[in-house]
Formats: structure tokens, C-alpha cells, sequence
């Protein structure tokens, strides 16, 4: 056989390493992608118990979660019925600015216009700056409204997309299901020996711990943000963002929702605290908090009892709390060889507005794209790793975004995020000073986050100057005064006519 | 309301960039508060450039409300689905970069890597073959594409071949009925501010000082602003593209109109036949390096597709772009902001491209470097995209025949090229964040992968060719429906515009 015939040889072995969440969304997703292929895809479980696997009990996710499914066959009523999940529309922030109480952003699609120019440009000059009034998606959730079907949203008041809260233990189940009805075999064992091929260094066999010999022609890391493989095994190094985010840890707990104190809702609550930030969410009666903080083990017991405090949890319900250690950065690669890197062994930079999940979900549908041979050349891996750093580096920027606004906000309160207006890429200082006068955002945003996440944002990080676009100038001041408050009247018409969530 | 907004504009240049800039300026900028004022003489000449153009321009023209058959019938447009290279790959070789893909991405797999496994089992077809764009244009055929997603006969899209004077004409006459105005006279002064270095005004030779808060510079070579005043540095990017000159004469079009540009490879550069409805534009471009003027013009003068109706006329150029094009109150549109050859007909697309960004980031009296910088790096990334995939024309090669060639072949090339093409040998993968039909154009050029998908190699070989011979017949019989192009013209130039 010829070297090219070599090169060329379709993949048959792909090993997952890792079941959780992400991983067998991977399992699912590749048995999808390949279907018809005769490609061999084994999911090594290495237990719910291994530090590698550990993920939060909810997971909120962005619209995304539905594109991909879509993608991969599964319509959304479906994914509904089963997928342990609940729609949402909106995000509700508070204390993050001095002044507000609170606020929401839409799950819009892209905020809506007037004369070719964004609703935000109008309430800028206006001096409305709370850009969720015209949001059709946001004052569903702010008003506690069912969200209507897709084709009963009335398209004139701006398009949104509902993204999706999902418990991960039962969404686990379903897409295991999906992944093991395409033909995906998962071995519950560990892996004891990685053997490389001595002249190229990739991974040709795994050995586990219950004495299988896998053979492995591309392999997929999801071995936790230590991993096993592409770390020990590749020596890929980690590119840790410690000194740029002041996080390492999150607790998290689930609490039979309190209905006297929360009613049910279409959006995910994230409070800006001392600590860092709480989010809670209510899916199907239960309430789910999450604080991140930094964690160095001496105060421990305060940050939970601050925790606890801040929920109105009983001191007792300690005992509850989880804690999941975060490692915020990536890896220096994530297409290396013949392995590649998801989930927590690929990086940690979620935000409210960006989940793990998401990100993974985006590299396997890369993946599919660029799907390589058994010689993984080198130019397919620098692709997917160009892409791929996009998307954290998005992501990055938008966690920093997060950090930037609360030390824009509330600089002597918690002065450990007043270091982040420091620490900004360049890319993120080119976006706020691009938003900061004249309202506007680069015409090539990645597809990842939609503009109006970062429209808001920027508007909540910039409102002490007037951000919109100058040609605005030219426009009757008193239409476009009329214009918003039609919108927000028909908004409000509109939100009322919807049944209050049940 | 802001501060300071801007309200004086001046253009200075007519020609394609100056009237588009100033159409679409006038169009966007209310009259009551911006005052649009575009400096030309009827002395100075223009290049006319972008006969030849992409399927941008409909956007441009749909934003003005510009009718489609009064564009055509003013500017005596033809319809194009593409350009065929000839002699490229070798002599005698030819291909189509059409408006369209090629075929259909199936299981996640593109249409390409299909047609090379096939190859490899002994099919002959070409990749044309499986494109509507590329059947349609050879057949002389063409009708708008169908708006029902379904159909065979919506995956393309197409645009024209102008006269691209006629244009420039027909913009000033919808530019000064909404209000632009015209100063006619030749500019001897560019007048900065002491402080910053601003702008302040320009001189005219008689005397008339004319003044304005922000400055379009469209004066083409010369680049009378952003180069003469401004001194903003040129990248020089010859040593990649060494064409420096072409030859260009009009003449009668002896032959059936073609939907589509011709652009054939000489020993030195290449040579464009590009059909409007009265006529024929040629041109010659070469590398004066390895041919000299006479040489070229006696190529051209044997290779016309009819009797010549104006004299020869030689232009000089280098290749290459500003570094900002974009700087202090001045934005450059047009050939002052740099130039690159007309080999995929961006000219035209690269001033739409500055004019709209000039819109998105429309500045106020601050000039804030924020907007600036993002119209900087959007247009030196537009720039260097359509530079590497002009590159890559000269570069994929199997000439050998000039020296020209051998030189093209052997030159090294940016970085960002040849990763790009790095990706494409190796797997037959393609950025689709690039400018054009890659996988059309580096296998026409012969830069065949050297490894199609290897996930195709799962699927039954006799399924993939059945996929395929049906796919190419479909091509074939929605092609046939379609009127001629000359039947398509016709009905566009006698309607009555609505």
C-alpha cells in the first residue's frame, strides 16, 4: 500500500473518553454525523464519581442547544418531551449596576431596527438605557408570560430565539439513549496505559484498567480540565487565566422551590456578589443555585454559609452542597495528532452567556465538518484549532465583559474585578471603544453569542456616554421618541395578551 | 443630539468611485443636513474601471432604488455567471470560476471531494459539469435565479458586464437630482489644519477654496489626499503580482454574447474579453518586466473579437493598497486606495465595499480611532483576501512556458496563502470566510487535493456515481429551460421600466 492510499484511509476506531454531559453529546452527535460511515465510536465512562465528570445539576444553555439538535435530526418538541428541559427567554441581572435594580436581556435574535438603525442607537440618544423595554423576549420573562410557539411571535416586534435551562442528569439519559440507539458501545472501566506510536506520536491504543486493548484511530478527550491525555499523554500544555479571573470554584445546590418566595420562571436569575455571582434557575419545581467564587480553602466554611445566607437556606443545608473546582482557561490546542479536546480538558470560560455545553456542541459539528483521515493532517488540525480559538477567545472575551461591567459599576465594592479592566484583550477594548461613542459593534461578530448580548452589556458598560451612531443626528428626534414608545406599547400589548406561566 | 455631527462632505474624483460614493452618501444623508459636494474635471481622464463585476453591484443598486432594467439599458449591461480561465493551468486548458457552487454538500460532505473520488475511479466528467452557473453560461442561457429553494435553478446567482463610464453617468444624473453637487475645475492645493493635520480644504485653479469636515478621496493613481497630503504609505505587493500595465481598446462584438467574462493567459499576464450589448472591452494585462508595450499591444491588436472602435490606451500600475485607507478626516475609495488587478473583477466590489463601511462607521467631528481602526481592518482583510486568490491564479500553475510563469510558479507567496492552500492539498478543505469559489478555481488551476474525504470511501462507489450522473442531468435539463441570453436581454431592454 502506498503512502497516499495510507494517508487516506477513512477512520473506523473513535474512542470518547469521559461520560458526562458533553461527552455523550459527542458519542450522539458523531454516531449522527457518521451514520452509514462503519465507523466504530466507544465511549469509555470512567464513572460519575471521577473528578474528570463532574458538571453542575443544571446546565442553561443558548439557542445553539436547538440549532444542534436540530442538526442532528432531533426536532424540538421532541427534544422537549424528553430532554429534561425547560425554554428560556431572557437572563435577569442584579446588582450589577449601582443604580438598578435589576435588569434582563432577550434571547433576541438581533434587536429591531428603525430606519436601518439598532433600537438601542434610539434609546441611547432618547436616554433610555434599558434596552430590555423593547425586547419582546425580555418582557415575557420580566412579566412571567408563557412563551408563545415560534409561529404565534409576532415578527414586527424583532425575532428571538429561546434558549434552554436542562437538568444534566436527565438530559445525560436522553442523549445517552440517542447515542446508544445510533450504535455508540460505552465500556465502564479507566484508561491505565495510552500507548503513542513511536514515529508520529499519536495515540494508537488504549489499555483500561479492566485489561481491554482499544484500538484507537482518532480519540476524543473529555477527560476533565487535567486531562488525561492530551496533557499527560501529548503534552499539550494548559493556558490558565488565573491571574486574569479571580474564579475557582463553583457550589452549587438544589432546593425544592420555595413558591411563596419564587414564582416560576422563563429566565435564569445571576446576582452580582462580594464572592463573585449566584444564579438560580427553577426547573420543573426545583430550584438550582450556583455561586462562583474563588475558593483557597481556608474560608471555605464562610463562603458557604455566605452562600447559604444569600439564598435563605437554612445553615443545614450545607450538607447539600456541591462543589465543583473550575480551572478558567483552554488548552494550547485542541486538535493535536489524532486527539482532540472537549469539554473541561478543552477549556473553562463559561458565562452566563456561554455554557460548556454550547462550546462543545459547536466543535463537534466542527468536527463533522473537518472530519480528517487516520493521518489527521496537520493543515485540517490548524484549522479546527483557528476556529476553535475563536470561539474560546469569544467566549473569553465575553466572561471579561461580565467582570469589566461589574468593576465599571461597582469599583470599590469589589475591587478584585477592577483588575479585569486591566486585563482586557485587545480585541474586547477594540469592541468597547468601537460601542463606546457611537453605539456600534464589528460587523463580524462570531455567530457564537447573539449581538444583543453584547449590545446590552457594552450599553450597561458604556451609559455614561451616548452611544449611538451619529448619522442618527440626521433623524427627527421627536419620531424616533414616538417610535420607542409604540414599541413598548405594542410590546406591552402584546406581552399581556400571553398566559401567565402555569 | 450629538455634539458634533458631521455636515460638510467633499468627494474628490468622479469616475465609478466618486459617483457611487456620492449616490450612496446622498442617498443615506439627508439633504437637510449634510451638504455633498463631488470636485471633478472634465480635463483629467478616468480609468472607467470594472466592466467587469460581481453580484454585489444588485445590492449597491437595490439600496439606491435603482431599477434593474434601467440599469441595464443605461448601462448597456450584459449578464455574467462567471469568468472562464483559458490557458491558465496549461495552454489549452480551461475552466469556469462560476457564481455558484458546485453541486450539493451531502452527509456533511462537500460536492468536491465527491467528484475527485469519482475521478479516481475513472470518471472523466468535469467539476463545471455539476455547476448551474457554469452549464448555463456555456449554453448561452440564463433567467433570474428561482426564488423556490427546492429548485435546481435557485443554487447560483449572477451579475453584469457594464459600461462602467455609462455608469459613473448614470449615478451623477441620480446623484445630482438628489442633490449632490458638482464643482467643476481641478484641484492645485490640499489645504491641513496646523494643529492636527486635518483637512481643512481644498484650492481649485480658480481660486475657489472649497471646505469640508470630512474628505472622500476618489482621484484614482493619483490619490491627490490620502497619498500627496497624508503621506499614508502604499504596500507594495508587486513581487506577488508583477503585472504592472495594461492595454485596453474597445471593439465590435463579432461574436455571440457570452454570459460570462473570458480572461485567457498570455506569455506575459492575461487577456479579457468582456461583452456589453454594443460591444466588445478588451485588454491586455503584463508584466512590463517580461514584455514590452508593442509586444503586447500586437497581442492584443491579433486577438480581437472584432474590428477596433477606439485607439489602444496603455495604464500603468502597481499592485498593492494603502496601509490605512482610512486616515484622519480622509477616507480613500477607489484606486487612490489601492489597486488590485482586475483578473476577478473587484474593482467595483472593493469601492462598494469601502462605501459601505464608510456608512456603517460614519464618523462625527470626534473621529473616533475606534470606528477608523475597524474600517481599517475590515478593508485591508477584504484587500488581502482578493489579493491571495488573485495570487493563487498566477501561482498554480504547470506553465513553464515564459519566464513570466516560471516566475509566477516559483515566487513565494504570503503566509496566509499558503496556508490556505496548505489546506486545500492536503484534504480538499476550504475557509469559507474566503473571497470566491476556491475549490473551482485551485482545481481548475490544477491544485488538485492530494486526499479527497475519506468518509466517501465508506459509502458504496456505485450509490456515489448514480448520486452524481443524476445530479449532473439534472443540471443539464433545468439549463434547458432557461431562455437564451439573448432572448433574456432583449425582453430586459424593450420593458417599459415599472
Amino acid at each position: 500500500m502506498t503512502d497516499k492510499a495510507t494517508n487516506n484511509q477513512a477512520i473506523h476506531h473513535v474512542v470518547i473518553v469521559g461520560g458526562d454531559t458533553i461527552g455523550w453529546t459527542a458519542a450522539m452527535g458523531l454516531a449522527r454525523g457518521l451514520q452509514g460511515q462503519r465507523v466504530n465510536i466507544i465511549l469509555i465512562n470512567e464513572g460519575d464519581n471521577q473528578q474528570c465528570n463532574l458538571e453542575p445539576e443544571l446546565i442553561h444553555t443558548s439557542n445553539h442547544v436547538l440549532d444542534f439538535h436540530q442538526s442532528m435530526g432531533v426536532n424540538e418538541p421532541y427534544l422537549f418531551a424528553h430532554g429534561h428541559g425547560q425554554y428560556t427567554c431572557a437572563r435577569q441581572y442584579q446588582h450589577w449596576i449601582t443604580e438598578q435594580a435589576d435588569f434582563f436581556i432577550g434571547n433576541d435574535s438581533f434587536l429591531s431596527t428603525f430606519n436601518g438603525f439598532g433600537i438601542h442607537h434610539l434609546a441611547s440618544l432618547c436616554q433610555h438605557k434599558n434596552v430590555s423595554d423593547y425586547s419582546f423576549a425580555a418582557q415575557i420573562a420580566k412579566q412571567h408570560k408563557s412563551i408563545p410557539p415560534v409561529n404565534e411571535r409576532p415578527k414586527q416586534l424583532g425575532p428571538f430565539n429561546t434558549g434552554m435551562i436542562i437538568n444534566s442528569q436527565g438530559y445525560k439519559g436522553f442523549i445517552r439513549g440517542a447515542a446508544l440507539h445510533l450504535g455508540v458501545k460505552v465500556i465502564n472501566s479507566s484508561i491505565e496505559v495510552v500507548a503513542l506510536d513511536n514515529d508520529t506520536g499519536f495515540v494508537k491504543q488504549l489499555t483500561l484498567t479492566n485489561g481491554q486493548q482499544l484500538p484507537v484511530d482518532l480519540l476524543i478527550d473529555n477527560s476533565g480540565s487535567h486531562s488525561k491525555i492530551m496533557q499527560a499523554s501529548l503534552a499539550v500544555d494548559y493556558k490558565e487565566l488565573r491571574d486574569d479571573i479571580p474564579f475557582n470554584t463553583l457550589f452549587s445546590i438544589t432546593l425544592p422551590s420555595n413558591t411563596e418566595k419564587f414564582i416560576n420562571k422563563h429566565y435564569t436569575t445571576i446576582t452580582a456578589n462580594k464572592e463573585g455571582w449566584l444564579e438560580h434557575s427553577i426547573l420543573q419545581g426545583t430550584s438550582y443555585y450556583t455561586q462562583l467564587c474563588q475558593n483557597v480553602g481556608d474560608e471555605e466554611h464562610t463562603l458557604i454559609d455566605n452562600f447559604l445566607t444569600e439564598i435563605g437556606a437554612d445553615k443545614s443545608a450545607g450538607k447539600q452542597i456541591n462543589k465543583y473546582p473550575l480551572r478558567f482557561g483552554h488548552s494550547e490546542r485542541f486538535f493535536h495528532n489524532n486527539c482532540i479536546v472537549i469539554g473541561h480538558a478543552a477549556g473553562y470560560v463559561g458565562s452566563p452567556s456561554i455554557s460548556n455545553l454550547v462550546l462543545a456542541q459547536r466543535a463537534i459539528s466542527r468536527l463533522l465538518d473537518l472530519f480528517p483521515t487516520k493521518a489527521c493532517f496537520s493543515s485540517t488540525a490548524a484549522e479546527y484549532n483557528r476556529l476553535t480559538n475563536n470561539d474560546y477567545g469569544e467566549a473569553n472575551d465575553m466572561f471579561m465583559l461580565y467582570l469589566y461591567l461589574a468593576a465599571t459599576n461597582e469599583p470599590n465594592s469589589i475591587p478584585k474585578w477592577a483588575k479585569a479592566k486591566e486585563e482586557l484583550s485587545a480585541n474586547l477594548q477594540q469592541k468597547i471603544a468601537l460601542f463606546e461613542h457611537t453605539g456600534r459593534y464589528e460587523d463580524q461578530l462570531n455567530a457564537m453569542i447573539n449581538s444583543p448580548t453584547w449590545i446590552n452589556l457594552l450599553n450597561y458598560c458604556c451609559r455614561k456616554t451616548k452611544c449611538y451612531d451619529p448619522l442618527l443626528a440626521a433623524l427627527d428626534e421627536q419620531q424616533m421618541q414616538l417610535h420607542l414608545t409604540q414599541l413598548k406599547g405594542d410590546i406591552s400589548t402584546q406581552v399581556e395578551k400571553l398566559p401567565t406561566i402555569s | 443630539m450629538q455634539a458634533n455631527p458631521i455636515k460638510n462632505i467633499v468627494i474628490v474624483g468622479g469616475g465609478t468611485a466618486g459617483w457611487m460614493t456620492a449616490a450612496a452618501l446622498v442617498n443615506k444623508l439627508p439633504a437637510a443636513h449634510y451638504t455633498i459636494t463631488l470636485i471633478e474635471s472634465d480635463a483629467i481622464g478616468t480609468v472607467g474601471v470594472g466592466e467587469s463585476t460581481l453580484p454585489h453591484i444588485s445590492q449597491f443598486n437595490v439600496s439606491l432604488g435603482i431599477n434593474e432594467r434601467d440599469f441595464i439599458r443605461a448601462t448597456k449591461a450584459t449578464i455574467k455567471l462567471g469568468i472562464q480561465f483559458k490557458d491558465w493551468a496549461n495552454l489549452g486548458d480551461s475552466y469556469m470560476h462560476p457564481f455558484s457552487e458546485t453541486g450539493h454538500v451531502t452527509q456533511g460532505i462537500d460536492f468536491h471531494h465527491y467528484w475527485l473520488k469519482s475521478q479516481t475511479m475513472g470518471d472523466t466528467t468535469i467539476l463545471d459539469e455539476y455547476s448551474v452557473a457554469a452549464m448555463a453560461a456555456e449554453a448561452k442561457r440564463f433567467a433570474p435565479p428561482n426564488k423556490n429553494r427546492a429548485s435546481m435553478l435557485s443554487a447560483y446567482t449572477y451579475s453584469y458586464h457594464i459600461d462602467a463610464t455609462a455608469y459613473a453617468k448614470f449615478l451623477r444624473d441620480y446623484s445630482e437630482k438628489k442633490g449632490v453637487k458638482r464643482v467643476e475645475g481641478k484641484i492645485t492645493t490640499v489645504n491641513q489644519h496646523s494643529h492636527n493635520g486635518f483637512i481643512k480644504s481644498v484650492t481649485l485653479a480658480n481660486g475657489e477654496q472649497v471646505s469640508a469636515d470630512l474628505f472622500v478621496d476618489c482621484s484614482g493613481f493619483a490619490s491627490l489626499i490620502i497619498d500627496k497630503s497624508l503621506q499614508v504609505p502604499f504596500t507594495d505587493w508587486s513581487h506577488w503580482l508583477p503585472t504592472d500595465s495594461a492595454v485596453v481598446v474597445q471593439s465590435e462584438r463579432d461574436i455571440a454574447l457570452n454570459p460570462y467574462t473570458i480572461a485567457t493567459a498570455r506569455s506575459a499576464g492575461w487577456q479579457w474579453q468582456i461583452p456589453i450589448q454594443h460591444r466588445m472591452g478588451n485588454g491586455h494585462v503584463y508584466a512590463s518586466q517580461y514584455m514590452n508595450d508593442q509586444a503586447a499591444l500586437d497581442i492584443l491588436m491579433t486577438t480581437l473579437p472584432g474590428k477596433a472602435t477606439t485607439e489602444p490606451r496603455t495604464l500603468r500600475f502597481k499592485a498593492g493598497c494603502r496601509e490605512k485607507t482610512w486616515h484622519k478626516n480622509c477616507v480613500a475609495i477607489g484606486l487612490s486606495s489601492g489597486f488590485l488587478e482586475p483578473l476577478e473583477s473587484t474593482s467595483i466590489f472593493l469601492i462598494q465595499m469601502g462605501i459601505t463601511k464608510l456608512i456603517e462607521f460614519f464618523p462625527d467631528q470626534h473621529f473616533h480611532q475606534a470606528g477608523i481602526k475597524q474600517y481599517n481592518q475590515t478593508m485591508q482583510s477584504f484587500y488581502n483576501k482578493i489579493r491571495n486568490f488573485i495570487i493563487l491564479h498566477y501561482h498554480v500553475t504547470q506553465r513553464n512556458d515564459s519566464d513570466f510563469w516560471r516566475y509566477c510558479r516559483e515566487m513565494s507567496i504570503p503566509d496566509d496563502l499558503q496556508y490556505l492552500m496548505t489546506l486545500f492539498k492536503e484534504g480538499g478543505r476550504v475557509d469559507r470566510s474566503q473571497f470566491g469559489v476556491w475549490s473551482a478555481v485551485c482545481i481548475g488551476q490544477g491544485l488538485r487535493p492530494q486526499h479527497y474525504d475519506a468518509r466517501i470511501d465508506n459509502l458504496p462507489y456505485e450509490k456515489i456515481k448514480l448520486y452524481m450522473e443524476n445530479y449532473r442531468q439534472q443540471v443539464q435539463k433545468a439549463v434547458k429551460t432557461l431562455p437564451t441570453i439573448d432572448e433574456y436581454l432583449k425582453q430586459q431592454i424593450q420593458c417599459t421600466a415599472v
